[in-house]
């Protein structure tokens, strides 16, 4: 082989290392830049599963929502769409402080929590959001 | 430097006679004089195969064995052979008072005119010609011919078969040397490309790690709407923990068993209250204690 032509294969072959060095550069600044991203977005993420488990847990909500309606027996109920309502009458102080423990610990979103009493016995009206 | 030098050379025919004055820098062709041409019909279809038998098939006809070759194919299984010994020819040079400094590259007349017969005259006793594909040097006498090979070259192109080059006879490098540089770049340019491979695995491992907790999580996609559906909920947390607190707080007054709730109620974020206290002093240790304990978003008001 000429030496002019392998002075020319050690040109291209420097050319082509350039170019190769120059895109792993990029693609690494890229991939570094996506994997910050990643970092900010599931650190977004985890708070918000956090946030999603406390206020957006349907399934649980709903499973108590149903201990509460066995146990404390309200005058009335309904759920309309996310929207829950109950009516409980002739509360026991008792009763009302172990309901009232209940509600406050839940993770149910309250929007209504109407408490009066009447002689010695307690009606509440309860709206929540599931 | 003559990478950029684009000024159109001189081109010299050169023989042994030759006598002329070279004031700048030139490209010289050689007359057959200077080497040895062999034409040679084989079955073989590429010149460098060719090129490996060549020493062979100047077997007996050369010197010595320190020529070089250059091999060109005319047509199917024709082709021209070239031996030619670069160092005697240089030296040779230098002897007839060529400046050697002003010589860009040297040819030979044969692979300028390789495909082309020709009849030319080189001086007033000898010219060349074209004998079976072989340019020979040749008497005038048997050439019917009044061009000059100098006029003739004057408008030529030459090709890129130079025998030498004096750009890269500077370049003092041996044959070996190139040979670790160019190993040296493969090796460096297949680490890149296994570097390539390897980053581009990473990324696509990556992606199928976020692609599957977004999946796994039920996320949306975006940090814009991970953010939104954040301060939402964030709202209901603020709110909800201050009721929470709030109602902790007032359970939380020592009352008097004589003192009882006569309602509470919360909505829109304003919790109101109506308790019987005792005395007007034991309701104004009350509000004292709320003051002190909840500056608060959720607002708290008696009730009138």
């Amino acid at each position: 082989m000429k030496i002019e032509t392998k002075i020319y294969i050690i040109s291209i072959l420097s050319i082509v290392f350039i170019a190769l060095q120059s895109y792993i550069y990029n693609e690494n600044k890229q991939h570094k830049i996506e994997i910050e991203n990643f970092k900010n977005f599931s650190d977004k993420a985890s708070k918000l599963i956090v946030l999603q488990n406390l206020w957006d847990n349907k399934k649980h909500d709903k499973k108590l929502v149903e201990k509460i309606k066995k146990r404390f027996n309200p005058i009335s109920y309904s759920i309309k769409g996310n929207l829950g309502k109950f009516l409980f009458k002739n509360l026991s102080n008792t009763e009302f402080t172990s309901l009232g423990k209940i509600i406050l610990n839940s993770n149910l979103i309250i929007k209504k929590f109407d408490l009066k009493r009447e002689n010695s016995k307690i009606s509440l009206e309860l709206e929540f959001k599931l | 430097m003559s990478f950029f030098n684009f000024q159109k050379k001189q081109i010299f025919f050169v023989t042994k006679s030759f006598n002329e004055e070279m004031l700048k820098k030139s490209d010289i062709v050689l007359s057959p004089e200077f080497y040895w041409v062999k034409k040679i019909t084989l079955n073989v279809k590429f010149s460098h195969e060719v090129k490996k038998m060549a020493p062979s098939l100047f077997e007996g006809s050369l010197p010595h064995n320190r020529f070089e070759y250059k091999v060109f194919k005319i047509s199917t299984n024709n082709f021209i052979l070239i031996a030619y010994d670069l160092k005697s020819i240089l030296e040779e040079l230098s002897s007839m008072k060529i400046n050697m400094a002003l010589v860009d590259k040297i040819y030979t007349i044969q692979s300028e005119f390789l495909k082309d017969d020709v009849s030319l005259k080189v001086n007033e006793d000898f010219g060349i010609i074209t004998d079976e594909s072989v340019v020979v040097y040749s008497p005038l006498r048997f050439l019917q011919t009044n061009d000059s090979v100098k006029n003739i070259l004057k408008a030529k192109k030459l090709s890129s078969n130079y025998i030498y080059s004096q750009q890269f006879q500077k370049i003092n490098i041996s044959s070996k040397q190139l040979n670790i540089i160019i190993l040296l770049l493969v090796l460096l340019n297949a680490t890149v490309f296994i570097d390539i491979f390897k980053l581009q695995k990473d990324k696509k491992l990556f992606m199928d790690k976020k692609t599957s907790f977004i999946v796994s999580n039920h996320l949306p996609r975006t940090t814009f709407q991970i953010k939104s559906i954040q301060d939402e909920l964030m709202h209901i947390d603020k709110s909800q923990k201050e009721l929470r607190q709030s109602i902790g707080y007032i359970e939380k007054f020592r009352f008097l068993n004589s003192e009882f709730f006569k309602n509470l109620k919360f909505t829109k974020n304003k919790l109101v209250y109506d308790i019987k206290f005792e005395t007007e002093q034991r309701e104004n240790q009350f509000k004292t204690y709320l003051d002190k304990k909840i500056n608060s978003y959720i607002f708290i008001e008696k009730n009138r």
